[in-house]
């Protein structure tokens, strides 16, 4: 026998399959997938606990806009897969995680108001973790004043607004109708998302999904081009949006976001033109127009306050790439993570309002990023307590003349951690 | 399209190229698609097609040497191999030519390592063979071309790829075989896309721990996880993607050779580059070491030393697999330490034979403390010699001042014996795994068991990239 024959007899002996192999193997197959599939998400549920009811529970189930704040007098709470706390919501009577009730000042007191989003409501954190807590605590320490802080920060039912939001100067004078002596305003990247007018979050979130796919259909070839290739693509994007839900994909980003090295971290993150095209030193067309729509809005209430005489106070917290960036002190050409920064002190300044730095106190912190929840995006109770420091370093450092010490009592205030 | 890495989209041209190979059994249809699924492949990588312009040259190049050498003209042989070898260093930039000489224009060089392995095999087979034979334009742009072989190999030999592709009754093709096969892309895939990357990652950590400011544990165990990752990371990466290369060769029914063999199971380096590159290491074993000692063995005619003429010509054959790596002075390093490793190898093989008999010598090989401190030695040395691979001279320097000679010394010493009682470990556990058996054979490599394993690497391989949501990682051997 040839050799090749030979090849050729093995071969056709390879080939034969039982009938009930052919039941089998597929069942096998599926079987595995499925108890695979079933106990990661088990392990992983196990692992990142999370409550079943949460935060929406205080919202108006029946607001389509989503910028409704929460219910008056509610109170609910939350635990994320990721944050070991859960945390408690409790709403005052005009639907603010506030921390105090908001009753006639007294004399001696020095009301801050503080207006934000998520960061500022000190969302999947307790409250008393949230710097929205500690702040007034050091201030008065500080500046041996009493220092209250009306916070009418809220997450919202898309965890976003509402400050800016549509709507925003009936908001702004539910702020100074709290007899505030300072308004202070708390920024994130997020917030010039949301601020466009006419395009409520989640139509946003498509509409950034559809430019995405535009750019990619642009540059790929014909072959790419044909529908039958946009409707699998469709479905990839389906398939990848469901299994996001899932805990295993929480728990499998959250290990790799805790375990990368700020470098890994930045540059992975840097891949994702939608969410890094604020931290580019030439902002595209989208960022440009994001940051003329929440130009006109810091106008609107900057001229509100200066009517009320009530000075207001913008400051910026960086997202966790942008913090991990600065504490890097380097990132690849056609990115700077002060871009945004620079822009809004120049938006601010011009109305004549007080901007107030903090992103070169994240220089002074190694590895910034873990004091985020990783997949979620926001402070968590370290962040917030690195906040709160850098807040009351620069609150009385001199740019608010009411709230202004010296530089030994800040001295001594430093030693005493 | 991300074509020239182990992504999805490679995976599923060349599913559909062995689809379409299978709609006829007839040869001249199996020829007609590889030769242009090979064609657009090339023209995805290349983009524009005047890149291709020197790649086309060199082609041709090889093949007038072919036809003039298949012509009788044996004399022009020689000629035509150094011909050869001379424009693959130009076209490739050899950093000891002059840079005067090199082409200023962009032009695409991606495949055209393992295109030369195949143009002087043609050459030298050519020029040797008794009998004469002719390979047509189209039978040797098919073998060069090959969209399989194209980016990092498997080299294999014409013989080999003519017998299967141009045979009038092709190689069978069963439910069985095409059930191995896709098991084989999913854990090539898996390797590439997964394993690979996470090593690649934790190599990463440890460079970047070892340059901050840590404490000195903490730079030790990093040193430790750089050395130790590296040489698993490229196993995953190469043997990932020959895996997929293999299994879609297999399905258009051409049979590439297998290009490792458990590597990391060797207990000796000569050992070692037996099952690592298989394909690249018998190339030049068979064109560059069996021709010296041959050359060296008639010209040494005392006896005492002509056991050491096989150190001479493995040092000679190794120290060029570590030159064609690259084009710079840190692979001429990688190449003598390549070669030497293996000399110092076949030297103590000698040596000790003739120390112990080669009785003696036979029972201490058998020895399994032996083989297992020799299997860590091997890995050490081979993750020792991966510093002049992946690194350049500005990050050597780096890394070798990052911590003392004697804190280096300890750890290579831990890297040795850790690698001495994992990878001892390792084969006892993986002994013990195939020795559960039924009538078929071991119950791990039953097809119900390979269907489980497949299934499974492949939901953790999508939900990985899904996760990842970026491009496949590279391949590392296709920039050779």
């Amino acid at each position: 026998m040839s050799p090749s024959s030979a090849r050729n007899l093995q071969g056709t002996r390879e080939a034969t399959l039982s009938r009930k192999d052919w039941l089998v193997l597929p069942t096998v197959g599926v079987l595995a997938i499925v108890l695979l599939g079933i106990c990661s998400e088990l392990i992983a549920k196990w692992a990142l606990p999370a409550s079943s009811q949460g935060l929406s529970d205080c919202f108006a189930k029946d607001d389509p806009t989503g910028n409704a704040t929460a219910k008056p007098n509610s109170v609910c709470s939350e635990q994320i897969a990721e944050s070991p706390y859960t945390a408690e919501y409790r709403f005052d009577r005009y639907g603010h995680r506030a921390g105090m009730q908001l009753l006639s000042k007294a004399p001696d007191t020095y009301r801050i108001v503080m207006i934000g989003s998520s960061f500022a409501m000190g969302l999947f954190v307790p409250r008393e973790m949230t710097f929205a807590a500690l702040l007034p605590a050091e201030l008065s320490k500080l500046t041996s004043r009493k220092i209250e802080l009306y916070n009418e920060a809220t997450g919202g039912k898309y965890r976003g607004g509402p400050f800016p939001t549509p709507g925003p100067p009936i908001q702004f004078n539910e702020a100074l109708s709290a007899d505030p002596d300072m308004i202070l305003w708390i920024v994130t990247s997020n917030d010039f998302v949301t601020a466009s007018p006419d395009i409520p979050a989640p139509q946003l979130a498509s509409e950034v999904v559809h430019e995405s796919d535009n750019q990619s259909t642009a540059a790929s070839s014909s072959w790419s081009r044909s529908n039958l290739l946009a409707e699998s693509e469709v479905l990839t994007e389906k398939i990848r949006n469901r299994f996001d839900q899932t805990r295993v994909a929480l728990l499998l980003k959250h290990l790799m976001l805790e375990s990368e090295t700020q470098d890994q971290y930045v540059t992975s993150y840097l891949k994702n033109e939608d969410d890094a095209g604020f931290l580019r030193s030439e902002p595209g067309e989208k960022w440009q127009r994001l940051r003329q729509q929440f130009e006109m809005d810091a106008a609107q209430y900057e001229g509100q306050a200066k009517a009320a005489g009530v000075p207001l106070v913008v400051v910026f917290v960086p997202n966790r790439a942008q913090a991990a960036m600065i504490s890097m002190g380097r990132w690849p050409t056609g990115y700077d993570p002060y871009e945004l920064d620079k822009e809004l002190r120049k938006i601010i300044e011009s109305n004549g309002g007080t901007y107030i730095d903090v992103l070169d106190d994240y220089r002074t912190v190694p590895d910034p990023e873990q004091n985020y929840f990783p997949v979620d995006g926001h402070p968590n109770s370290n962040g917030h307590a690195m906040i709160t420091r850098f807040l009351t370093r620069e609150l009385t450092s001199g740019a608010v003349p009411a709230l202004r010490v010296t530089s030994s009592q800040q001295m001594t205030m430093a030693q005493e951690r | 399209m991300n074509m020239d890495s182990a992504s999805l989209q490679f995976v599923l041209f060349g599913l559909i190229a062995a689809i379409v190979s299978n709609c006829s059994r007839s040869r001249v249809w199996r020829s007609m698609v590889l030769m242009l699924t090979s064609l657009f492949f090339l023209a995805m990588l290349a983009q524009q097609p005047i890149l291709l312009i020197p790649l086309a040259g060199f082609l041709l190049l090889g093949y007038g040497g072919l036809v003039m050498v298949e012509r009788g003209w044996s004399r022009q042989a020689v000629w035509s191999i150094l011909a050869v070898i001379f424009v693959y260093v130009w076209l490739k930039k050899y950093t000891f030519l002059p840079g005067e000489i090199f082409l200023r224009v962009p032009y695409f060089t991606l495949g055209l390592s393992y295109i030369f392995f195949r143009v002087l095999h043609l050459l030298i087979e050519a020029a040797d063979s008794s009998e004469p034979r002719h390979i047509g334009i189209g039978a040797y742009l098919l073998y060069t071309l090959n969209f399989t072989t194209l980016v990092s190999g498997p080299i294999q030999r014409f013989d080999e790829f003519a017998r299967d592709q141009f045979a009038v009754e092709p190689i069978p093709l069963g439910p069985r075989v095409v059930g191995l096969q896709l098991e084989r892309i999913v854990r090539g895939f898996f390797k590439v896309n997964v394993l690979a990357m996470l090593l690649h990652a934790v190599q990463e950590n440890g460079l970047e721990q070892i340059a901050k400011s840590v404490p000195l544990d903490h730079r030790l165990f990093a040193a430790f996880w750089v050395i130790v990752a590296y040489p698993f990371f490229l196993y995953a990466n190469f043997s990932g993607y020959i895996d997929i290369v293999i299994a879609i060769a297999r399905l258009m029914r051409v049979e590439l050779p297998e290009n490792f063999d458990r590597p990391f199971s060797a207990s000796s380096f000569l050992d070692f580059w037996n099952r690592w590159h298989i394909t690249l290491s018998m190339w030049l074993k068979t064109y560059v070491y069996n021709p010296l000692l041959m050359t060296l063995m008639r010209r040494v005619s005392s006896i005492a030393l002509q056991p050491f003429l096989g150190v001479v010509c493995f040092f000679v054959t190794f120290f060029l697999i570590g030159v064609w790596h690259g084009r710079t002075s840190e692979f001429m390093v990688f190449g003598v330490l390549q070669g030497g490793g293996v000399a110092i190898n076949k030297f103590w093989q000698v040596w000790l034979t003739q120390i112990m008999g080669r009785k003696g010598y036979k029972e201490l090989a058998k020895n399994s403390v032996y083989i297992s401190f020799g299997r860590g030695l091997t890995f050490s040395w081979f993750a020792f010699t991966m510093f002049w691979f992946w690194a350049n001279w500005g990050q050597i320097d780096a890394l070798f001042a990052a911590i003392t000679v004697l804190e280096w010394t300890t750890v290579w010493l831990a890297v040795w014996l850790s690698a001495t009682g994992v990878l001892a470990t390792w084969e006892w556990l993986r002994a013990a795994l195939l020795s559960f058996k039924t009538a078929d054979g071991p119950v791990l490599t039953s097809r119900y068991a390979r269907v489980v394993y497949a299934s499974s690497l492949g939901l953790i391989a999508f939900v990985v990239t899904a996760l990842l949501n970026q491009p496949a990682p590279g391949i590392v051997y296709k920039a050779f």
